[in-house]
């Protein structure tokens, strides 16, 4: 007797708000993001036999719909998120070293570094089931701009190859690892400014 | 920075470090220990391995600074945070998708049936 399907459309559906907005925050045009969420509950459908349980179903689901978003990624006839930032490091007023707003011309810091960020103690599984931590994380990374935005995505969340990542940002691999440094320091900035004064 | 986060938001760091910094601050950027220079070998190296160099300056400022002691664990606490965020499916825009676009999702998956 053959094995009931492992989830039903209604099943797959409960996640659907989940995947748009794991999409959302790797691409800022909403249309491609409908369009890859899609992609992945036809996929996920298509191939339920193959779902196994031995993940959770969110989970199996992320794991394509991450695939799907690299690929989309590597199409270099289709970067819309990329066509609007500057090709040139420095040229884009977004860009600049969020450094230069840290620090003083002798390399010495204007703000504290330790205040607003005594939420970080908190344990990540916890911390982000809190509401304001959680708004907090979804603003300061959307803030970031589209180059730093994609290349942290990649790296530090889909675990890409650095030169991966840079393609995908369509940035030098040399300067890559300093662009993700300048991300870095801007969500702990937005971060630290959101930890001393929620709003 | 695009970011809403201005940094005039922030505190001034303590009385007691700013009047270090003005007897300290030129000798330790002329050996490559300043405090930013710490706070970017802070997060390089999750981007890419330090030299010996830059292992010796992070590691050398972190003991003499305690303004900065902390700076490179907050990158790994903040980069677990979203790493535990993202995992979740909690990372994305509040805003779920147009009910319409949601309908269209699911009478595409009625239509390949099962």
């Amino acid at each position: 007797m053959a094995s009931p399907p492992p989830f039903d459309i209604d099943d797959l559906m409960g996640h659907a708000d989940a995947l748009y907005a794991f999409a959302m925050t790797r691409m800022r045009d909403h249309h491609h993001a409908q369009e890859l969420v899609q992609d992945t509950l036809v996929a996920a459908w298509k191939k339920r036999d193959g779902f196994d349980g031995r993940s959770a179903l969110r989970t199996w689901l992320i794991g394509i719909l991450r695939h799907k978003i690299l690929d989309f990624h590597r199409s270099s006839a289709r970067t819309p998120t990329l066509q609007a930032a500057s090709r040139t490091p420095g040229d884009n007023p977004d860009e600049r070293d969020p450094l230069d707003l840290l620090f003083d011309a002798r390399g010495s810091w204007k703000v504290d570094p330790n205040a607003g960020l005594d939420f970080l103690a908190e344990a990540p599984t916890e911390a982000i089931h809190r509401s304001d931590i959680l708004e907090w994380l979804r603003h300061c990374i959307a803030e970031l701009p589209a180059r730093w935005r994609v290349l942290f995505t990649a790296r530090e969340l889909d675990h890409a190859e650095m030169a991966e990542a840079a393609a995908l940002a369509e940035v030098k691999t040399t300067s890559a690892p300093v662009l993700l440094t300048r991300a870095r320091h801007q969500l702990r900035a937005c971060l630290q400014s959101f930890g001393i004064r929620p709003r | 920075m695009s970011c809403t986060c201005p940094t005039h938001d922030l505190p001034p760091p303590p009385p007691g470090y700013r009047r270090n910094q003005k007897l300290m601050a030129a000798p330790m950027r002329w050996m490559g220990l300043s405090c930013r220079r710490h706070a970017t070998l802070s997060a390089l190296r999750l981007a890419r391995p330090l030299t010996a160099l830059e292992t010796v300056q992070l590691h050398l400022h972190g003991w003499m600074c305690g303004m900065c002691r902390r700076v490179p664990d907050q990158f790994d606490r903040i980069a677990r945070l979203f790493q535990a965020a993202d995992e979740a499916g909690l990372l994305g825009e509040v805003a779920p998708p147009d009910p319409a676009v949601r309908e269209a999702w699911r009478a595409r998956l009625r239509e390949i049936g099962g």
